[in-house]
């Protein structure tokens, strides 16, 4: 498929050009030259190269392959190539033309599986290849990549694709994806090629932060989706394979320490949550149950500091080999890490009072996070036509976090513990028959995704002149949240190929039906201190010394405490051509939905039980024109959706983090046209060149929105309008020896119209209204879009010293944080950059590689910010941002990490 | 190796088989609850008390009863039989853990009475008791009457499977027609009547939703009102509050094209707000709130929605502001808040927050318009604030059309003996008044040009105990100014002479009362239920209280 002598022809050329050639004599000479597999034809970087003879050197192929040894005088030279895993090679020099160099694979038995299971996309190399080859507009990135770079989770390790930006929590580590900018609803998470359940309240996919990238084997990101793929992915999907057994015995062993600079200059907060009751009193004993005081223990009130900034500590492992003749495939990876996370933010108020000061809220984040994941994977290669596999992966995270606020007359304390947990177990089957011409591969899933916050304890004070005392309203809440989730779904696909004189055409139907249940409880507990007013100092030193009772807990029959279920039914017939240089794919795919939510506690007033049914045909089709061996032109039409969260459709209004929230039944879901372009140039094996462009006609796009209701203003799921979705993106990879350059770049431009607040003098004077509200429209962005997104990586790696690093720097350009209802008025979330750089040196005779990464370097702070207005722009004494009015600045600190790593 | 990774397969396994695992089961007796937590009972009737017991399963069942007062009720068994006029609280206690009990208070009364929960609507008749045990509400196009010296007994605290406490939700329309001779008292059981309740929040208020037509408060009193709503308040399933953070005030509104007199009537010993209106066109005058606000509330508290005339009130020890004005809520449907308050007497107030500095007497904001002139503060924490007035609109400062002028700001000798919020050390009401607060754009020079001269022609007292209002009976410089309970000997008029009538310094309340100093409802008043009621005119002196006749 791929040409070597194209290659070949352009090195010449290349050389003849540039080399002067100098026939015999003693002239020194350099011997160049590429070192590929046979078999792939794939880059092999570090392969050392010896030269014999009285001049004995030795050198070793860099990031493209290449090496090169000077100062030879005499031919013919024999040098010998080896690598490992590969068969020698004794190769005779007769002059300095450049060699390419293909090493056979040292495997006594490659069966036709074999060869297939071997381009995994576990090396830069396929996954380029699995990018070129693919149907669809993809981006790869390899396990190999994820381990040469700063990241530590699969979340870092999206945020250097082209077209993606991050979604971050409050210690600034990212959470979900956003493709091309769009919202994190807007795309879909896969592990293995399915759904699985999210612990998150509020989002349908995981959050990508609890998966450690070294389970990974590569992450795959489709921007444009296939019949056979579920339909909800409008901005694309994300798929983490994980790791595969390999064909030798394979060890991985990886530990590491870090530190977070923040707890340098700052205690690291932490309390005790062992005592934690894990449910609430009522949910022990039924909602009618008399809670009291007793019920309540006060041992995670303990809030400690530690002077000395804690150290992380993370490990992996992983094995793998083949048994029983290569029939069992074993690969089982755990992974542990014990990280300690921190925030600071300032909140500013909107004006400043008489005196030209600005009311400002200090908030402190201190988390620990610890992540466990077990992985298992087991494969069966009956024979060449039948293959099994069983996966079961079971993750935990943990989150232990104080956030410590203060202002000029208020503090309060958070001790919150957050546990969630995943559990997926899938079994596949690929069947062929009719000597492969029909294939028939099913899966069957099971999930369970379980998400707890107990005893979520807020201690809440105040201060005057020189005490810090209870606040005698309300001295603490206590907030029990939990949700479970179950999944079970079976897919079923059937492919046949036939061929018509050169057309190649590939026949599939295949359906898939998930049915899935949510239970989420809710229950907060008020607390007053008696007597009402006692001082730190005199009457406590520790929350938990603050003599307070239970006086009400007023969310028994919560909405929140709800059912929830999703019953997914779909359908699809796609056709797979190939004639001359054209490959299509045409399909179409039917989605029923049927959504629901029922309440546990009937309440007056409101909708009990709620049910979204619908229809969707989705058709889609793509075309990948090869326009020369290097390159292709790809052009692809899906129609797609989006479906509401569980929650948002769930009828309940509450204070969270910073807003009262509220869900809205009537939301409906999105539908959106998309088209896709795109050329594709890869020079040369590893490298590669795209541009891209797209357009999105998006359908009621579910986007937050301020909503105001009696005195209240909600933050809730809304529809406002039709939005335009447009970009180009340009990702390029290019290596020189030991350096290399990844670079990718999405600018995107939405658009939707909505109808906004202008505020104005009333035009009738004589009205006893003065200033009146009238609704005007205005386009703006889509919620959470950035225009710009550009990531940049430099590469450097040399083999023969084992020395690796990488620098990366990553640029999200400005973007809507929450929308207003004022024209004018949206909170921007302020241009963000980040660097991020690892080091590592390879350590041959012990197998051991020593790593260092380091992660926000600069400590770039996260800025919200209003845009300058009229209004605003009168206004003294206001702390700015960008010329307009700053409501928020947040750091996150660097964060360093060294570690050893073991490879077998 | 090949054992190694069937380990630790078995150990994957196993993590696996973990996160299903299941918790152990404790029977042992937590707690229990009666049927009912009160009870209002005739001599000689019986009522049968059920018992519930958590968890569900535990072993021993067996309960030990009794009454505080056997000569008001007996119980035996759960079955509970009423002897004689009074209250007695009756106990179930648990016969293995004694600090495990289950309670119910009983009234026992000669008087008929009703019990009322559901829709109800056509008229309560003069004189009798109500005892209302469930949430309520007159639907909308519906009317209830009550009729004078009716007392409306509220069951207290949480109530059904729903464990929200009672709101008197109205969308049609509800008169409660007292006289002065014979209010009507909404209240709860006697027995909780208590100064150690007086911010107990014993249950919601009244809550006018989006549809109500007509709401008259005329010579009612309503108490203990200001309980913390729960996720199955009828406020918080229309949207009007949040559960576990809001408390309903004593009278909440929402319908802009509503009409509410409030008259004559008195709001005490309430968690929350008195008033919280944000829809209506109404009349707020000659009534007496005090005892109200445990900690950041407010007495008479407008938002957007709302036309408005605040006149003739007293108001004594409301924890923040006495009158608060603001049009948070404004937009295209909800117009601005319009508010015309003058001859108020505002006592004492401010001096309970805790929260912040947000509170003192008046706080005027967030888009409002209002005109506020000829009213008196007395011993209260601050003068009028209008905070963030640079930056006028409903999220920040009031509307620059607004009229803030002629009030009398007077300040006792007495010193406060509380805490000190937000580290601002105010001593006297006088300290309070000429405090650098960022909230007080009276003195400020920043703008010039159309910037509101807030308080330019109001009298403000000079020192503390200067000048002196010269009240009929009330100790100027005597009450403490943390003083909550409102006595009801104190007589706020003045003698002759007083700069309550005639000003001082060179200062004088206002005399002319047309276009902003005009109420609105001065000369076409509002009809409710067929009768118009105006707005009492202004009268050119300052607070709700002249010389005694």
């Amino acid at each position: 498929m791929y040409s070597v002598s194209a290659n070949y022809r352009k090195l010449l050329v290349f050389f003849l050009l540039f080399c002067p050639v100098f026939s015999g004599g003693l002239i020194a000479q350099t011997i160049r030259g590429r070192v590929l597999d046979a078999a792939t034809d794939e880059t092999i970087i570090g392969a050392s190269i010896v030269l014999h003879g009285s001049q004995p050197r030795a050198a070793a192929s860099g990031l493209d392959g290449s090496f090169s040894i000077a100062n030879v005088t005499i031919f013919p030279a024999k040098i010998t190539v080896s690598f490992l895993g590969y068969i020698l090679q004794e190769i005779v020099v007769e002059n300095s033309m450049p060699i390419v160099i293909r090493l056979e694979e040292d495997v006594a038995m490659i069966g036709e599986v074999v060869v297939t299971a071997t381009n995994s996309g576990r090396t830069d190399y396929s996954a380029r290849m699995i990018e070129r080859s693919a149907m669809n507009v993809m981006n790869v990135v390899s396990a190999r990549a994820i381990e040469l770079s700063p990241d530590m989770t699969v979340a870092d390790v999206i945020q250097r694709m082209s077209g993606v930006t991050m979604e971050r929590n409050s210690s600034g580590e990212g959470q979900y994806a956003l493709l091309r900018g769009m919202d994190k609803r807007f795309n879909y998470t896969l592990v293995n090629g399915i759904k699985i359940p999210s612990p998150d309240n509020k989002n349908r996919f995981v959050p990508l932060d609890i998966f450690p990238s070294e389970l990974l084997d590569r992450l795959e990101v489709t921007k444009a989706l296939t019949a056979d793929m579920e339909g909800d992915g409008i901005g694309g999907a994300v798929n983490m394979i994980m790791k595969d057994a390999p064909e030798r015995v394979q060890v991985n062993a990886n530990m590491s320490t870090g530190f977070n600079v923040q707890f340098f200059s700052r205690h690291y907060q932490t309390f005790d949550h062992s005592g934690i009751n894990r449910q609430s009193p009522n949910r022990k004993y039924g909602v009618g149950y008399p809670f009291k005081t007793s019920d309540f223990t006060t041992q995670n009130l303990v809030m400690t500091e530690r002077t000395a900034p804690p150290a992380s500590l993370a490990g992996g492992f992983s094995a793998g080999g083949r048994v029983f003749n290569n029939v069992l495939g074993i690969m089982v990876a755990a992974s542990y890490s014990d990280a300690f996370r921190g925030s600071a933010s300032d909140m500013y108020g909107g004006t400043s009072g008489a005196d030209g000061t600005q009311h400002v809220t200090h908030r402190y984040y201190s988390s620990q996070q610890k992540r466990m994941g077990t992985h298992a994977k087991f494969d069966i290669r009956l024979n060449p036509n039948h293959q099994l596999m069983w996966y079961n992966a079971y993750m935990d995270f943990q989150n232990k976090q104080v956030r410590d606020a203060v202002d000029k007359t208020t503090q309060s304390y958070r001790m919150r513990w957050n546990h969630q947990s995943i559990f997926s177990s899938t079994m596949k089957g690929i069947h062929h028959f009719a000597d492969k011409k029909l294939r028939f591969n099913w899966a069957l899933a099971y999930g369970n995704a379980y998400n707890e916050t107990p005893d979520n304890a807020t201690i809440r004070l105040r201060v005057d002149n020189e005490h810090v005392y209870t606040d005698p309203i309300m001295s603490a809440t206590r907030r029990w949240e939990d949700n479970s989730d179950k999944d079970k779904a079976v897919h079923a696909n059937l492919t046949y190929e036939a061929h018509a004189g050169a057309m190649r055409f590939e026949w599939s139907a295949g359906g898939m039906y998930r049915d899935k249940v949510r239970e989420s409880h809710f229950h907060e507990y008020s607390f007053r201190p008696t007597p009402s007013i006692q001082y730190k100092g005199t009457d406590w030193n520790r929350f938990d010394e603050i003599k307070q009772e239970v006086f009400t807990s007023a969310t028994l029959s919560d909405p929140l405490n709800y059912d929830a279920s999703e019953k997914i039914t779909a359908g699809y017939a796609q056709v797979k051509t190939t004639f001359a240089h054209i490959h299509l794919i045409a399909g179409l795919r039917m989605e029923h939905t049927r959504q629901g939510y029922d309440l546990k506690f009937a309440l007056q007033g409101i909708e009990n039980t709620g049910f979204q049914d619908y229809y969707e045909w989705l058709p889609s089709v793509h075309a990948r024109y090869a326009l020369n061996q290097k390159s292709n032109l790809r052009f692809s039409y899906v129609k797609a959706i989006n479906r509401p969260s569980f929650f948002e459709i769930v009828p309940y209004a509450k204070m969270f983090e910073d807003y009262n929230e509220r869900g809205n039944p009537e939301i409906r879901h999105t539908v959106a046209d998309n088209i896709d372009l795109r050329y594709e140039f890869f020079p040369s094996p590893g490298e590669q060149f795209m541009v891209g462009a797209f357009y999105k006609y998006i359908q009621d796009p579910i986007e937050y929105g301020m909503i105001a209701m009696g005195q209240e203003a909600y933050h809730m799921p809304l529809n406002f309008g039709n939005a335009h979705n447009a970009g180009i993106e340009i990702d390029a990879t290019k290596y020189f020896r030991r350096l290399g350059i990844k670079a990718n770049y999405t600018l995107t431009h939405s658009q939707i119209t909505t109808l906004k607040w202008l505020l104005m003098d009333n035009p009738d004077p004589n009205a006893d209204e003065k200033t009146i509200i009238r609704e005007v429209s205005q386009t703006r962005m889509l919620f959470g879009q950035a225009a710009h997104v550009a990531n940049l990586s430099l590469l450097y790696k040399d083999v023969q010293s084992g020395w690796e690093g990488q620098i990366a720097c990553s640029y999200t350009g400005k973007r809507i944080a929450y929308i207003s209802r004022y024209i004018n008025q949206d909170t921007w979330e302020a241009e963000y950059f980040r660097l991020d750089a690892s080091v590592e040196k390879f350590f041959s005779k012990i197998r051991l590689i020593v790593f260092a990464k380091a992660s926000n370097l600069l400590n770039t702070p996260m800025f919200r910010y209003i845009h300058p207005n009229p209004a605003d722009n009168r206004l003294e004494g206001v702390a700015r941002k960008n010329g307009g009015l700053l409501e928020r600045k947040e750091y996150y600190g660097q964060h360093f990490i060294i570690g050893l790593r073991y490879k077998l | 190796m090949k054992r190694l990774l069937v380990s630790l397969t078995a150990a994957v396994a196993l993590c696996a088989g973990f996160a299903g695992c299941n918790k152990d089961e404790d029977t042992s007796l937590a707690g229990i609850t009666l049927s009912e937590t009160s009870k209002m009972l005739k001599p000689t009737e019986t009522h049968n008390l059920a018992v519930s017991f958590f968890p569900e399963n535990t072993a021993d069942k067996n309960l030990v009863w009794g009454s505080s007062d056997k000569n008001v009720a007996t119980v035996e068994n759960g079955t509970i039989t009423a002897i004689g006029v009074g209250t007695a609280v009756i106990r179930a206690v648990s016969a293995v853990n004694a600090t495990i009990y289950g309670e119910c208070s009983v009234v026992v009364s000669l008087s008929d009475f009703g019990t009322q929960s559901g829709a109800v609507e056509g008229v309560w008749t003069k004189h009798s008791i109500v005892y209302i045990n469930d949430q309520i509400r007159v639907e909308q196009g519906k009317k209830l009457t009550v009729e004078e010296g009716v007392t409306i007994i509220v069951q207290d605290g949480p109530v059904g499977t729903s464990g929200a406490p009672i709101e008197f939700f109205v969308e049609g329309s509800l008169y409660l027609k007292g006289t002065k001779e014979y209010p009507i008292l909404v209240t709860v059981t006697e027995n909780k009547r208590t100064a150690a309740n007086k911010y107990a929040g014993l249950w919601g208020g009244f809550v006018g939703g989006d549809n109500f037509s007509e709401l008259l408060f005329d010579n009612v009193i309503v108490e203990y009102t200001g309980a913390l709503c729960g996720a199955a308040s009828q406020s918080v399933l229309a949207g009007l509050n949040v559960a576990d953070k809001d408390q309903t005030a004593g009278i909440l509104s929402n319908n802009p094209e509503g009409k509410i007199v409030v008259i004559n009537s008195t709001f005490r010993y309430a968690n929350s707000d008195a008033m919280y209106f944000m829809g209506g066109k109404a009349i707020v005058a000659n009534n007496l709130i005090h005892t109200v606000g445990k900690d950041d509330n407010d007495g008479i508290n407008m938002k957007a929605g709302v036309q408005v005339d605040i006149a003739y009130n007293l108001c004594f020890s409301v924890n923040s502001n006495a009158l608060k004005l603001s049009s948070s809520g404004q937009g295209p449907t909800r117009h601005q808040a319009m508010i015309r308050a003058y001859n108020n007497t505002i006592v004492n107030s401010g001096w309970r927050r805790t929260k912040n500095l947000k509170g003192g007497s008046i706080f005027l904001e967030k888009g409002a318009l209002a005109s506020v002139y000829n009213n008196l503060i007395l011993n209260s924490k601050f003068m009028l604030k209008t905070p963030s007035l640079d930056r006028p609109d409903p999220s920040n400062g009031a509307d620059h059309n607004s009229m803030v002028g002629y009030n009398f700001y007077a300040s006792g000798s007495q010193q406060w003996t509380g805490i000190h919020v937000g580290g601002a050390v105010i001593m006297t009401a006088f300290e309070g008044y000429t405090f650098a607060d960022p909230d007080y754009w009276h003195n400020y020079a920043g703008y010039a040009a159309g910037f509101p001269k807030i308080d330019e022609t109001s009298l403000i007292a000079t020192a503390p105990g200067s000048p002196d209002p010269n009240f009929v009976n009330f100790p100027f410089n005597g009450v403490p100014l943390g003083e909550d309970m409102f006595n009801p000997s104190w007589d706020f008029h003045v003698h002759a002479g007083s700069p309550v009538l005639v000003g001082a310094n060179g200062k004088t309340p206002r005399n002319t009362f047309s276009g902003d100093f005009a109420p609105y409802f001065g000369s076409t008043g509002l009809v409710i239920d067929g009768k118009e009621y105006k707005t009492p005119a202004p009268a050119a002196r300052y607070g709700a209280f002249g010389i005694k006749n």
